[in-house]
């Protein structure tokens, strides 16, 4: 028997992960580019515990998670998944492994077969990795509908006859049916509207409760990071800037790049008009083929000395829970 | 502040013609925006929102028709415009910027040729004129290096600088209102931030009326000073920014906001609206929000309840303030 896992136990470990796109031009490849997608990523996350990744478009959310997901192959690194190094598995004991870990996505259309109904939609899955019985199988499938509220009746319809929520609890139910320890969900509230996003947000926090989930929970709404995350970590152009609890990080920011995200979500309240903004950030992306030297948010950072120019600054820790890569702090 | 209308919209209904039958997807929409100010239209996908601007531009296609109404634009009704001289009206009275930027700038036209030649087509400038206004304005929407990306096709910008670029084509003819459809829906929180910075600096130093839709509390609460929350193609409520965040009155008001989680105050679990926005081939009998409504009386099952004026400015269609206006609340 397997001993409960407590919070403060990791159950998945990725280090010195790196992957670099191959994005050379033309035909003889001449001038190899890379793009680095993912650069020298560590990070732990722990059983029971929502850890999210936040950063302005393209940062490499999706590529981590996919690579986590083993979708994707990394250039470089390691991933410790309830302490197995996955990426020595065979293709076999891997496709076991990969099972504890399911993903649910964005775009909760595109990342559903719109031929399937319901139905075998939720029961892929079970079909795939468990040998059930016709009657265990629709036991199982209808009881997920049940856990993510979905009437019984809806299970023989097709996924374009569902609204955006409809179809995202569609996802979570085939997320969640071969009881997985972890689940990474990439955007998975940014599609759809505020009163449904506040449903689906409400039930992923359930079924953590319920089930013992470990979330790696993907975004970019810092409001919604801020109610779902223990633990936050800020990317930036390929490479965690700033990590932290969610208490400690949501009261000080020690990057300026997170200090400026954050001055950057709207106020709540009109009354809030005429509070000062502390940093406002500038500029956009730069190419992520060619990123700046030294530290790469230098080119946008009001702060930024020779230093940050020329140096790359090293993830480190200010307090216990709390990690910063800033030659200056603020 | 010039409590005039720059524009009035009564009672605008929308059809559309569909294989199920026919659709009222904007149903009897009336709200005012005074000179000088924003206006922000709020409801969540499929409300209407769209149609609406749609139709004050002259934009609504078959298979929508406008089939009840009135759009008065300095007191002019433009429904009962010509073709050529709604089409003359666009870009330089009203101007509209659209959620999607790449998808609403010609991909074979360079930049600066878009911008210049909305400024030739309605204003007599010749065109070393019109270039170096279109630069002035690509610097005005904060754009660095604006002489190169006035020479840049679009694919090669990114999703903030093309919405810039659209800001400069709207303002191009000094529009007296612009139109914003989700203008930053698409964009990241940074460049959310830099956009909304333009306009609000457009409204409060420029003094342009605009019209901003928007489904994100947060853009309105930065940028309205009036605001119209329509559901299921209705308006349901409207009253200037402050009292509407300090008093919600509708049941889906209060709902969209305390469904919003805030960086500003953390609450346990969040309060979502129960339910789906209903089908428009298939509407409640009664109010359209009483299938989802915590707060529903017997009424409203079946009745549909009527705009109430509840407090200065502050307009509510929901059966909860019919008894209080017409029975003991003293004023
Ligand atoms: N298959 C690929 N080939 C080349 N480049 C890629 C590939 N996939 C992603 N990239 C690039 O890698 C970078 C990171 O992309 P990724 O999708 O991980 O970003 P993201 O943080 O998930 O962004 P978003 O918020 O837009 O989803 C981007 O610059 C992207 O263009
Ligand atoms: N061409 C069309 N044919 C049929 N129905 C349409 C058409 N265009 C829009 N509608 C319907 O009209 C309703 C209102 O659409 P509109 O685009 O105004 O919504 P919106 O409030 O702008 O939503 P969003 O926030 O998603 O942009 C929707 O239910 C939509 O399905
Ligand atoms: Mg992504
Ligand atoms: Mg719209």
């Amino acid at each position: 028997m397997n001993v409960m896992n407590s919070k403060n136990d990791v159950l998945l470990e990725v280090r010195g992960l790196k992957k670099y796109f191959d994005v050379s031009e033309g035909w003889f490849k001449k001038e190899h580019k890379y793009l680095h997608a993912v650069d020298n990523v560590n990070l732990k996350v722990r059983q029971g515990e929502t850890f999210s990744i936040v950063g302005e478009s393209g940062c490499g959310k999706s590529t981590l998670a996919n690579i986590i997901m083993n979708l994707i192959e990394p250039t470089e690194g390691q991933i410790i998944f309830d302490s197995i190094d996955l990426l020595t598995l065979s293709k076999d004991d891997l496709r076991k492994k990969r099972a504890d870990m399911q993903m649910v996505f964005q775009n909760p259309f595109s990342s559903l077969n719109p031929r399937m109904r319901l139905f075998d939609i939720i029961a892929e899955p079970l079909r795939t990795h468990r040998n059930l019985t016709k009657a265990e199988l629709s036991d199982r499938v209808f009881e997920l509908m049940n856990i993510v509220g979905l009437d019984r009746a809806y299970a023989r319809r097709y996924p374009h006859e569902f609204s955006g929520g409809q179809r995202q609890r569609i996802g979570i139910a085939r997320a969640l049916a071969l009881n997985p320890k972890l689940i990474i969900c990439d955007e998975p509230v940014s599609a759809l509207d505020v009163s449904i996003q506040a449903q689906i947000l409400n039930l992923l926090m359930n079924l953590q409760k319920q089930y013992n989930l470990t979330y790696i929970f993907i975004a970019h709404g810092l409001a919604v990071v801020k109610h779902i995350s223990d633990t936050v970590a800020v990317m930036y152009m390929g490479k965690i800037v700033e990590k932290a609890s969610k208490n400690s990080l949501f009261s000080h920011q020690y990057h300026p790049y997170t200090k400026g995200l954050i001055s950057s979500v709207p106020i709540s309240n009109p009354r809030m008009r005429n509070k000062p903004q502390c940093v406002q950030l500038e500029g956009e992306l730069p190419n992520p083929v060619n990123p700046p030297p030294g530290c790469r948010f230098h080119t946008r950072c009001s702060f930024a000395t020779d230093k940050c120019k020329s140096e790359e600054p090293a993830l480190r820790n200010i307090t216990a829970e709390h990690c910063v890569a800033c030659h200056f702090p603020i | 502040m010039t409590e005039k209308n720059l524009l009035e919209v009564i009672d605008l209904k929308v059809e559309f013609n569909t294989d199920e039958g026919r659709v009222l997807p904007v149903d009897g929409v009336s709200f005012s925006l005074n000179d000088g100010e924003t206006t922000a239209i709020v409801g969540e996908s499929g409300c209407g929102k769209s149609l609406t601007a749609l139709s004050i531009m002259g934009l609504i296609d078959k298979p929508g028709r406008i089939v009840g109404g009135k759009i008065l634009f300095e007191g002019k009704d433009l429904l009962c415009l010509s073709k050529r001289e709604r089409h003359a009206m666009r870009g330089k009275e009203l101007a509209m910027i659209f959620q999607e930027p790449m998808s609403s700038l010609n991909p074979v036209f360079t930049v600066g040729y878009q911008i210049a030649e909305s400024i030739l087509l309605h204003q007599n400038v010749d065109q070393k004129e019109a270039k170096k206004r279109s630069i002035e304005l690509l610097k005005r929407t904060g754009i660095p290096r604006a002489e190169k990306v006035f020479d840049s096709y679009p694919h090669s910008l990114s999703g903030g600088m093309c919405q810039r670029a659209m800001i400069a084509i709207a303002l191009s003819c000094n529009p007296k209102l612009l139109i914003a459809d989700e203008p930053t829906t698409a964009l990241d929180v940074s460049i959310q931030s830099q956009i909304l910075d333009i306009l609000h600096s457009l409204a409060k130093e420029d003094k342009k009326s605009i019209l901003l839709i928007t489904h994100d509390f947060g853009v309105v609460a930065e940028m309205a000073d009036q605001v119209v929350i329509m559901y299921a193609g209705q308006v349901v409520e409207k009253s200037d920014v402050f009292s509407l965040f300090d008093e919600p009155k509708h049941p889906y008001t209060q709902g969209l906001l305390r469904s919003t989680p805030k960086l500003s105050e953390d609450v346990e679990v969040l309060e979502a609206i129960e339910g789906i926005v209903p089908n428009l081939h298939n509407l409640p009998k009664g109010c359209y929000f009483y299938p989802r409504c915590k707060k529903a009386l017997p009424v409203c099952a079946n009745e549909r309840p009527d705009m109430q004026t509840v407090a200065d400015g502050h307009e509510v269609k929901c059966w909860l303030y019919y008894m209080e206006s017409s029975g003991e609340r003293n004023e």
